[in-house]
Formats: structure tokens, sequence, C-alpha cells
């Protein structure tokens, strides 16, 4: 037995079946279709795209307390007199920052979301024409 | 006595390079060298960590062996390492997979590939002598500059694919005709291809016929849901089995209860799972790209074009035919016996010999 006599007989029996209907031209347009690739929209952002979401929301935290020695105490009740004064003004403005952020994030994620269909789509387009590159050019005359 | 080690950033169980490492190890062991394996330090151990392993550091710092057998396969600080130190280094290279085939799939794999493409160069002017697994490898080493080069076929012991006792998944993969396909589920492997196949086998050739995929399949999850929507697409929801990663004796199940192995990968450095299927009498249909020929050398029915109808119908009539497939499976078994690791092991020392590394 040879691999080459082996050949032969399949591309014999591939085209009775094709004849018989057996490989359907819709068996082997299926057979061609590219992956469908979704990948995550994240992809598109880069790394540096967690640490966006995660400090998005601006929040106003209460001072931390001073350790040092002796003027500590002061230091830190100095600290929060501070926060209380600005308290009417600092939690809406960081409310307004965070807000600010959110909506920034939602226009990122979505352009991520397209832009990573866009190149899936791009991929798709290139392994098609792959597939059309590698088939053998039918001779116009045979049409 | 002479010392050669080896080094691998992570020694692992039920890994290709893992098991090669600690055949060579007991190779050079059981032939009088001092012989151990030196691993980086690990922040979090895997699962299947072998630990016999040494620290790396206690390489760096102790007396400095005749060789260093270094196994690259992916990046990593070792090759920083290694580049820094006065050790006197050989490369096995087991090849990478180019990062174009994690576009789109995933960033940080893509990187990674990238990355070991681009630190493999540091170590032309530091190797005294540069391995690929393949003749497919050895020619992209030589291409980069390393000289001199020779190939070191996969150490693997062949013995329990050869003595195997049948376990339940034998007989399960056997109740009906099985393609078989293993490795990690990544896109050079081109699992859709071996989809695709079945597709046309199951119209033209047996429409019972299955496809058994073996492998780690939850690593690069948008190429799997990717795999499982042409799934879904062709209508072979029920033909079709992820098993994910599975035991050694599970795996020797699915090669002596399968039909056929059939490998439609478009990269290998050596291709580990041809071997194991010839070395279990597995007949093989495989697309004979990259290192793919050079590990079947005469074996397995190699067809250059993924045209799927011409390979079911070949591959059915290589099933359907009891003399071609007896003299197709001999040819597996003696190109099995060929990459004997006893074999490669004799090769690697004339090789190392060559070099002045001699017991």
């Amino acid at each position: 037995m040879t691999y080459d006599s082996l050949l032969a007989r399949a591309r014999a029996s591939v085209e009775a079946k094709t004849k018989r209907g057996v490989y359907t031209p819709e068996l082997l347009a299926s057979l061609d279709e590219p992956l469908d690739f979704r990948p995550d929209p994240a992809f598109a952002a880069g790394p540096a795209w967690p640490e966006a979401v995660r400090t998005a929301a601006v929040a106003v935290e209460p001072p931390a307390r001073s350790t040092r020695p002796l003027a500590g105490p002061v230091i830190t009740a100095l600290k929060r007199a501070v926060e209380r004064g600005l308290r009417w003004y600092l939690p809406p403005v960081a409310e307004q920052v965070s807000a600010h952020n959110r909506a920034v994030i939602d226009v990122l994620a979505e352009h991520n979301k397209q832009i990573v269909e866009l190149r899936a789509e791009m991929e798709q387009l290139r392994r098609r024409l792959a597939v059309l590159e590698a088939r053998p050019r039918r001779d116009p005359r045979c049409d | 006595m002479t010392a050669i080690h080896q080094v691998v950033p992570v020694l692992l169980h039920a890994d290709a390079v893992g098991d090669e490492t600690r055949a060579i190890r007991d190779g050079l062991r059981a032939r009088g060298f001092e012989s151990d394996v030196f691993i980086l330090p690990q922040d979090r151990p895997p699962e299947n960590l072998d630990t016999t392993a040494r620290p790396i550091a206690e390489l760096l710092d102790g007396p400095a062996p005749a060789a260093v057998l270094y196994h690259y396969a992916v990046a990593s600080h070792a090759t920083r390492l290694l580049v820094d130190s006065k050790l006197p280094l050989v490369l096995i290279h087991h090849n990478v997979t180019p990062a174009r085939w994690f576009h789109m799939v995933d960033p940080a794999h893509e990187a990674g590939m990238a990355a070991a493409a681009t630190d493999l160069p540091l170590l032309i002017d530091r190797t005294a002598l540069a391995l690929g697994d393949s003749e497919y490898t050895r020619r992209e080493l030589e291409d980069m500059g390393f000289a001199p080069t020779g190939v070191l076929p996969i150490v693997l012991d062949q013995r329990p694919y050869r003595d195997h006792q049948p376990g339940s998944l034998q007989r399960e993969i056997a109740e009906a005709p099985t393609l078989l396909t293993v490795g990690r589920v990544a896109p050079n492997k081109r699992v859709e291809d071996c989809i695709r196949l079945l597709a046309a086998y199951r119209a033209g050739v047996d429409p019972r016929a299955r496809l058994w995929v073996v492998g780690d399949a939850d690593r690069l999850p948008v190429y799997r849901d990717a795999l499982l929507r042409l799934v879904e697409r062709l209508g072979l929801r029920d033909a079709v089995h992820f098993l994910g990663r599975v035991t050694q004796q599970e795996l020797i199940d699915c090669y002596r209860g399968a039909a056929a192995y059939v490998s439609m990968s478009e990269h290998e450095g050596f291709c580990v799972p041809l071997l194991e299927a010839m070395a279990c009498d597995l007949p093989i249909l495989a697309y004979p790209s990259t290192a793919v020929p050079f590990t079947l050398g005469g074996a397995g029915l190699q067809i250059p074009t993924k045209d799927f109808p011409l390979m079911a119908e070949a591959l059915g009539a290589l099933l359907d035919d009891a003399t071609a497939l007896a003299e197709h499976v001999e040819r597996g078994r003696r190109r099995a016996a060929e990459l004997a690791p006893e074999r490669s092991l004799d090769h690697l020392i004339a090789e190392l010999a060559a070099i002045g590394v001699s017991a």
C-alpha cells in the first residue's frame, strides 16, 4: 500500500460522493466559515483598564489618625475640624467627579466593545480571504 | 563525578517538558553523571509541582557543573539569571508558538510568546550547544545564529503506553468510531479543523463518528467558546467531547480505544501526542506542518492540504483496509522505536561529548 494510491482512491470517492450530493455545497461552505471569536471588550483597553474601573468612584474618607508623639492628637483634631468644616462642600464635589468618571468609563467601555467587534470582524474577513486565496483558481472558461 | 544539571522555570508532573526533564535527569544519573533539576522560586506553587527540584539559587551559588541544560519554551527570569552567570550552558529548545496565534484570543499569551521569542537570542553567545527537539526547531536555531546545533527528540518513556491495562475510558471511547486529538486547546493546534474534519467524516464516511478532544480547554476561553459555537453551527453537539485534562491512565485509554489520531496543528516544535499515538499503535492522520513531518518520519497518513472531504475519505479508506492499516500501524511502531528514550539519551551524551563534556 502506498499513501499515494490511498489518496487517489480518496479523490475518486470525494468526486463520486459530491456528484451524489453527499458533500453538498452547503456543507462545503460551512466548513470554510472562519471561527467566530468574541474577545472580552476589556482587551481593547489594555492592562490599565481594571485600575481605571477600580478608581473611578472618588470617596471622601475621614482623615487618618496622626501617630506623631505629643503633637499627634492635636494634628488629628485639626484634620477632623477641617474635614467637618468642608463636609458641606467635599462630598458633593466627590460625587460629581465620581459621576463624571462613571460616565467616562461607560463611554470607554462602549468604545472598547466597538473596537473589539471591529477587530473581530476584520480578523474574520482576513481568515475568509485566506481561505479564498488558498482555493485553486477556477478557469473562467469553465463557467 | 561529572555534573550535568538542568534548569526549567518550573518542574511539573503531567507536563511534557517536566516529564522529559525527569527522564533526562534519571538517564544521566544511570549513566554515571551527577544530575539535578533547578527551578525558579515559586510564589504560588502549582498543585502538580515536582518537589524534587532544587532552587536555582543553589546552582548559581554552588560549584559550576560541567554543563547546564536549559529547557526553553516560555519567557522567564531564568534566562537572564543564566545569561548573567558564568555557567556553561546547553540550550534545549522546545520551540515557542508564534505570538500571532494568540491575537484576538488572549493578550497575555500573545505578549508572553512575543517575550519568549525576544529573549531567546540573548542565549546565542552564551550557549556551547543548542539542541532543538526536532529538525524543524534545530533549523530555526541555526537561522537565529546558534552554533553548533543538534536535534534531541523528546525523551518520552514509552513503557506505560505499551504495557497498559485498559480502564473504563478505553471501553467508552471504543463504543463508537472516535477521532482523537490531544494537546492544550490553543489556536495553533487548529482544533476547529479537527471539528470540520469530523463534520466531513460523518457526512461522507461514518455518521456515528465522534471527536474527543483531550487537553486543557479553560486557559483560553475566547478560543474555547469560538470552538463551541462552531460545534453548534455544524450540528455536532453530541459528537464532540472536550475532556479537559486527564490522568495518564485515562490518556492512554483514549489512545488505545480511539479509531484514529488526528492532528490539524499548524505549529508544533515536536508534537508529543504523535509519538504517544504511535507507541499505542493508533493510526494517524496529520496535516504536515512545522515539526510534524520530522516527528512522524515516514509514518502517519500526512495530507498537506486541508481539504476535509479528501482527508475524511483517505482516513476512511485507510481504516477500512486491513492490510493497509496493519502496514500503517507497523510504520508507526517502527518510528516510535526510533524515538525510544534510550536512543535520545545516548544521542545527548554523544552531543555533549562532542563539546568536551563526558563522564
